[in-house]
């Protein structure tokens, strides 16, 4: 990827857009230029494979023009076309709108969930969404019909900060709502115990669903700095803590770690995939690791 | 510790701005927004502690700073001691020069130079010097200063020299604790004199130094036995166109001396001292009351006789050789007629007792002292005051006191008579007492009270007021002001003045039992008449005298009640005021009021009291080292030149009446009023004394050491006894504190401005 189209791609830069659709298209054609020019990574529809022909394969396979330069059969395969159904569950709660930056983790997480939309409609997937913090706070089912994409930026683009997360409970409530299988990209902070998050994402992941964890962040919560110790006031409780810097410079960094590698086994744990994502880094990443993703499935 | 503005400590309250600045602070803590605690552990301890740390450590210095600036403002004193003397061994020495006009006889003054030139080299590095010149002042002239660098004391040693004014060491020795000080080394007081016994004080035990001072009298060897001074200058007691010079001491071996009188500046007439026998003079040391003194003063001051009758204010009337305070008529102590006061009037009631010499150890009984005269005759004197100098001739031990100066005033005194109605009777009883004097003669005048402001009263000797209730507010004034420049004034207190709640002119108030029995057939007798009064030496009769009503007033604290009835009020009372004096008869010539006017004693007492009035009025002379007597005319902006016609008075000075210490011999020129008069000042007759004190008389002086300190002590458990029973002195230290203050108050911004960055909490 250039240098441009990371600029492009930053999040300060995707700020700065008003239209999500714009925000999302943005990043998603810089990402896609980027790309072409990798060497490793490659997708496509027609992609085929040659193997010699063996009895019982379908003669109609068999690739005739190269039978008559080399006088031998292969059979050429193509790849058979999938529509995967993206569902998006956006976390809303208060927590994912801290932000010691320019752009706070709700933001960064719309604009997130609006790329791979985007990019799921420029594919054909059916696109849906459910945007919860402690309840399901708005719903929209996958549907990959024209427009269905504006419906989706639209509901993105009106979710603002809400109330507590309970991850736990929402998730059983996304059984009712994911009743086909398909590919579950969750946007969330993940504040919450790893073992009752892998518990309540097993059911999904055990009826079919490919799961993928966009974990998002803030720079100051993976590596506070502070001189002097400071009050904490908890976004979505309310409760105050003083912490010294001594504390966060070492204590926390430690249990932050741990509970990010506790999170990533956890979603190990049920086939799902962790893709930790940072509000200060260009959303190119996380794009690439979900294509990744899609790629295996 | 104390403090000189307490008022100021209020100023601790504002402590409590600063504590409720950093309460409300604390509970206003700004909070950080974070997405999560689940995370975080409450790690309050020891980030309070820190955080308690700083900000008890801005508190503290706000808390400081503002104690400080409350304790600036009132500012506090603490007694400060000097630190202890590094050596035992450290001596202050104190030079006194004995700077009299003595000093000035022969060698002396070169041998006392010489003297304390041998003191400041005797003295050690670690020694401190005082140069202190003593004569009817006490001056430090230099230092102190350490012994390693005395060219201070000796460049003022060389800028000394002996005046005309008199010492005396009783005053030198009870004042010198003040400059000395408390805060001393080990003292030596080197008295460098030449032990003239008329220095010593009245009373002996006024020798004794100050406690913890060894005192070393250091004499400048021994006196000549020969001296004459010009003792008084004045009209012959037997014919008062004659004037008679009188010259005391003991005369030179050889050529009889010669005196010269000029007058004016001219030389009028040179004859020969002719010695005079029987007449009995009394050295100062051994002064005793001369109860003929104001009788002499008197007759001296007063020239008898006809129309071109001459007076001569003579030195000598002002002399104070009594050191201590003396009542209002104590200032009367005169000497010999018109001479310098070398001896005392036995005075008013006041002074007789406070001047009642106790004789020294080193008193000697009164002796002959042999007094030479020289006669004036036709000296042909225009009218006013004339300038007379007499010199003798040759020049003895001591020349300085071979001149006399004295100011003639020839011409008639007059009395002024004021009542109610000019030719009243009680205005003519008055006029005809004071009209039959013969010495002084008196021209009378006689005024209503009305036309008082018409009159310049500065041109007469004395006031006589009939009932002083019939004065107007603008003749009160104007007798004040006359009262206050020296004039003096008999005033009665009649039927107007018994209507006044406070009497003019005296001020006195009014009794209760004012006007004793008012018709009421009351007789009062008087009790107790003040014999000594110059004003009441012929007093016999005032018991036959019938009082049947008085206006009864309570003396003031200054006053001398001479005459007192039977029950206790006053009859006759003497006050100062200003620099004039002042008689009161509280009941007047009126026989409704008594049957004075009708005794013999009516016109001695007018007589009397006119020329112990005039007397006392004519005292512009006076000693080298006294208040110059400006006289009425000074009141108003006088200008005061002093005998080499330098102006004595600063230029700025003429609101108030000047007061101009002499300290020169010749004569003062008061330019004031319209007029110029002239003040002659003489040095102090005792001065001229030069005999020396007695072995004994020394010996005893020093002796008195043993009482400084305890018997086989040495000085230094003296000066230590000294120094630690004196107090310390306060020593203010508010500077330091406001200097301290100034110092916070920059460094609590800084402070300040890390803490409240700290608690902006994100850096980077």
């Amino acid at each position: 990827m250039s240098d441009a189209a990371a600029r492009l791609l930053t999040p300060e830069v995707l700020a700065g857009l008003a239209n999500l659709e714009l925000v999302a298209r943005t990043a998603v054609e810089g990402f896609l230029v980027g790309l072409h020019r990798s060497p490793h990574f490659g997708f496509s529809q027609e992609f085929a494979e040659f193997r010699a022909y063996n009895e019982g394969d379908d003669p109609r396979f068999v690739d005739w023009n190269v039978f008559a330069r080399t006088d031998r059969t292969y059979i050429r395969r193509y790849e058979g076309e999938t529509n995967t159904r993206l569902m998006l569950l956006l976390d809303a709660s208060a927590s994912m709108g801290f932000q010691s930056g320019n752009i706070s983790k709700l933001q960064y997480g719309k604009y997130l969930a609006a790329a791979l939309a985007y990019l799921a409609s420029k594919q054909h997937d059916p696109v849906g969404l459910i945007v919860f913090d402690e309840t399901i706070r708005h719903y929209r089912p996958a549907s990959g019909r024209s427009g269905s994409l504006q419906g989706v930026l639209h509901a993105l683009d009106t979710a603002t900060p809400g109330q507590k997360t309970d991850l736990e409970g929402c998730f059983r409530k996304f059984r009712e709502h994911l009743s086909r299988r398909g590919l579950v990209a969750v946007i969330s902070d993940l504040y919450c115990d790893p073992l009752a998050m892998s518990k309540a994402v097993a059911p999904l992941a055990y009826t079919g669903h490919d799961m993928v964890f966009f974990q998002v962040l803030d720079p100051s919560e993976l590596e506070p700095k502070y001189r002097d110790s400071v009050v904490f006031e908890d976004m979505e409780s309310g409760q105050t803590m003083e912490v010294s810097p001594e504390y966060l410079d070492g204590a926390y960094r430690k249990k932050m770690e741990d509970h990010l590698a506790g999170v990533r086994r956890a979603a190990a744990g049920v086939g799902a995939d962790l893709v930790l994502a940072r509000t200060d880094e260009p959303l190119d990443s996380a794009l690439r690791r979900y294509l990744m993703f899609r790629g295996r499935h | 510790m104390g403090f000189l503005a307490p008022i100021f400590l209020a100023g601790l309250l504002a402590v409590g701005l600063p504590l409720w600045l950093h309460r409300f602070a604390r509970d206003t803590r700004t909070k950080q927004p974070f997405a999560s605690l689940m995370l975080l552990e409450q790690s309050q301890i020891q980030q309070s502690r820190e955080h308690t740390l700083k900000y008890w450590l801005l508190l503290a210095l706000r808390l400081l700073l503002i104690l400080l600036i409350v304790l600036a403002f009132a500012q506090p004193v603490l007694p400060w001691r000097t630190p202890p003397l590094e050596a035992q061994d450290r001596r202050l020495h104190v030079i006194v020069m004995d700077t009299s006009l003595s000093m000035q006889q022969g060698d002396h003054w070169q041998k006392a130079v010489e003297k304390a030139q041998a003191l400041i080299s005797a003295m050690k590095p670690a020694d401190q010097g005082l140069l202190v010149s003593a004569d009817s002042r006490v001056r430090v002239v230099a230092g102190p200063v350490n012994g390693s660098d005395t060219s201070e004391l000796r460049s003022a040693l060389a800028s000394l020299k002996p005046t005309f004014a008199r010492l005396d060491y009783g005053m030198l020795m009870t004042s010198a604790p003040s400059w000395l000080g408390n805060d001393r080394l080990k003292t030596e007081l080197h008295v460098v004199t030449d032990l003239q016994r008329s220095a010593t004080p009245l009373q002996f035990a006024d020798l004794e130094p100050p406690a913890g001072v060894k005192l070393i009298l250091e004499d400048v060897g021994p006196a000549p036995t020969t001296n004459q001074y010009v003792k008084s200058l004045g009209p012959s007691e037997k014919d008062a166109n004659v004037f008679e010079v009188r010259v005391a001491g003991t005369p030179p071996t050889g050529a009889p001396r010669t005196a010269v009188l000029s007058i004016d500046g001219k030389e009028k007439g040179r004859k020969p001292l002719t010695p005079l026998q029987g007449v009995v003079a009394v050295n100062a040391p051994d002064m005793q009351p001369d109860p003929n003194a104001g009788s002499a003063a008197g007759v001296a001051t007063a020239v008898p006789a006809g129309s071109d009758a001459t007076r001569a204010r003579s030195a000598g009337a002002t002399g104070e050789p009594c050191a201590s305070e003396a009542g209002p008529a104590g200032s009367a102590r005169s000497g010999d007629a018109g001479g310098r006061g070398t001896a005392r009037s036995s005075g008013s009631p006041g002074s007789s007792a406070s001047c009642e010499p106790d004789v020294p150890a080193t008193s000697a009984a009164p002796a002959a002292e042999p007094i030479s005269t020289a006669l004036f005759a036709d000296l042909s004197l225009g009218a006013g005051a004339h300038r007379a100098t007499v010199t003798l001739e040759p020049a003895d031990a001591l020349p300085q006191d071979d001149q006399f100066y004295s100011v003639i005033e020839h011409r008639e005194p007059r009395a002024l008579i004021i009542g109610a109605n000019a030719s009243g009777d009680d205005v003519s009883y008055f006029a005809a007492a004071v009209g039959a004097l013969t010495n002084p003669r008196l021209a009378v005048e006689r005024t209503g009270s009305d036309a008082i402001s018409q009159r310049a009263l500065a041109d007469y000797s004395a006031l006589v007021v009939s009932d002083v209730g019939v004065l107007s507010g603008a003749s009160v004034t104007s007798i004040q002001h006359y009262l206050e420049g020296g004039g003096t004034v008999l005033m009665t207190l009649g039927p107007r003045a018994a209507r006044l709640e406070k009497i003019p002119l005296s001020g006195h108030v009014r009794a209760g039992r004012n006007l004793k029995s008012q018709g009421g057939g009351w007789t009062g007798r008087v009790a107790s008449v003040e014999q000594s009064h110059p004003a009441l030496r012929d007093a016999q009769g005032w018991r036959s005298v019938r009082f049947f009503r008085y206006v009864a007033v309570e003396p003031q604290a200054d006053d001398a009640a001479l005459i007192r009835f039977e029950d206790g009020g006053p009859l006759l009372i003497e006050r100062r005021v200003g620099s004039g004096r002042l008689l009161v008869l509280t009941s007047p010539l009126d026989r409704e009021w008594n049957d004075l006017a009708i005794h013999p004693l009516f016109v001695r007492f007018i007589g009397e009291a006119a020329r112990y009035l005039t007397s006392a009025a004519a005292a512009p002379n006076a000693l080298v080292g006294s208040i110059l007597p400006l006289g009425v005319n000074a009141s108003d902006g006088a200008q005061v030149f002093d005998p080499r016609g330098r102006r004595a008075t600063p230029l700025g000075a003429t609101s108030e009446k000047p007061r101009i210490l002499a300290d020169q011999i010749g004569f003062y020129e008061v330019r004031g009023g319209g007029r110029s008069d002239w003040v002659a000042v003489n040095a102090d007759p005792r001065e001229s004394e030069l005999s020396r004190l007695s072995v004994d008389s020394v010996s005893q002086w020093t002796g008195m050491q043993k009482d400084a300190a305890p018997a086989g002590a040495a000085p230094e458990i003296a000066v230590a006894d000294a120094s630690s029973g004196a107090k310390p002195a306060l020593k203010s230290i508010w500077p330091w504190l406001l200097l301290i203050a100034v110092t916070l108050a920059f460094i609590e911004p800084l402070v300040a401005n890390s803490y409240l960055y700290v608690r902006r909490g994100v850096t980077s």
